[in-house]
């Protein structure tokens, strides 16, 4: 025979340890005011495993195919990073050859003459914009 | 002769100066029957460890509001009480309807810790116990766990101590209805 006292306590004296467990890590975060981590609700614990699980199933089903993969990505890094940027020269030179640009000076002239235009000087190709430091600006004003 | 049940020595005054020690010693003393509580309210383990931990964490912020030292058992009770129902609007169940408990003359009963139950009745007492709406099981479960008094059940639950009395009478009175049935 027991009490309802004794039948309620045996029914849940497995949760004890938990119970302990809980308490331990209760008293040591709020004492060191430290904030607790309290455990999730069964909501976003469902959200969680639902995440989970989703990435699980489609990362684990080829679990080389996928570390294949990450090998290929490091491998085009590191071929990336160690090879010299050669944006720069490839685009200093001259998309066109110099004899398509010496036609194209010829016909220039040719229309000039028959359309009767004044021969115009021969331009100059404009020069890149390099920006300098303001105390060289300065003096190329002063030489003017 | 009057016996006077003698009050357990709590080490509250060293919790409020801060002491982790005491506040161990207090919850190692209330976890077992805070979650037996919990528990048997909202039937789920993690959500019962979830309510007993927030409990423990208010107790310490809040130790300042306990006015009484002796009153540090239903003060606790008190806070996991108010988790439960946090917990269950935030879930939208209906709580009002199983407030409407009619109040009635009472006759005097025996103490329900006095009941005895078998081994083999066991099961059916706990699933008796289930069966009671809310608020009674929530009164004979505090009285059943803590032996908390009237007035101290109607400051646990905040209903009045009317209420609480009626509630334990038809509670008592279902299970007193099991325990003639099983002799």
């Amino acid at each position: 025979m027991k009490t309802p006292r004794e039948i309620l306590f045996a029914r849940h004296c497995s949760a004890e340890p938990k119970l302990d467990a809980l308490r331990e890590e209760t008293v040591a975060a709020v004492c060191d005011r430290r904030p607790v981590k309290t455990k999730p609700s069964a909501v976003t614990d469902r959200r969680y495993n639902r995440r989970i699980s989703f990435w699980r199933e489609l990362i684990l089903p080829r679990p080389r195919a996928w570390a294949g993969l990450a090998t290929v990505w490091v491998v085009i890094l590191a071929l990336r990073f160690s090879t010299p940027d050669q944006s720069h020269s490839v685009a200093s030179k001259s998309s066109m050859p110099p004899e398509v640009i010496a036609e194209l000076q010829q016909q220039k002239h040719l229309y000039t003459e028959l359309a009767g235009i004044p021969k115009l000087p021969d331009m100059k190709p404009a020069k890149p914009f390099r920006p300098r430091p303001r105390s060289a600006r300065r003096s190329e004003i002063f030489a003017v | 002769m009057l016996v006077v049940a003698e009050r357990e020595q709590l080490p509250v005054p060293q919790a409020r100066a801060g002491e982790p020690a005491a506040w161990d010693t207090l919850f190692k003393r209330y976890q077992l029957p805070l979650y037996v509580y919990v528990f048997e309210l909202v039937h789920d383990e993690q959500a019962s460890l979830d309510v007993v931990q927030e409990t423990f964490i208010n107790a310490v912020r809040h130790i300042g509001s306990l006015r009484d030292d002796e009153k540090f058992g239903s003060w606790l009770f008190g806070i996991a009480h108010q988790k439960c129902i946090q917990r269950w609007r935030r879930l939208g169940r209906e709580i009002n309807a199983l407030e409407e408990i009619a109040e009635r003359p009472l006759e005097v009963e025996a103490d329900p810790r006095e009941l005895l139950i078998r081994q083999e009745r066991e099961a059916e007492f706990m699933s008796l116990l289930n069966q009671l709406p809310l608020p009674q099981r929530s009164v004979l479960l505090l009285h059943f766990v803590e032996d908390f008094s009237l007035e101290e059940i109607a400051g646990i639950t905040g209903a009045p101590p009317g209420t609480v009395k009626s509630r334990l009478h038809y509670a008592k009175r279902a299970l007193r209805k099991l325990v003639e049935e099983k002799t």
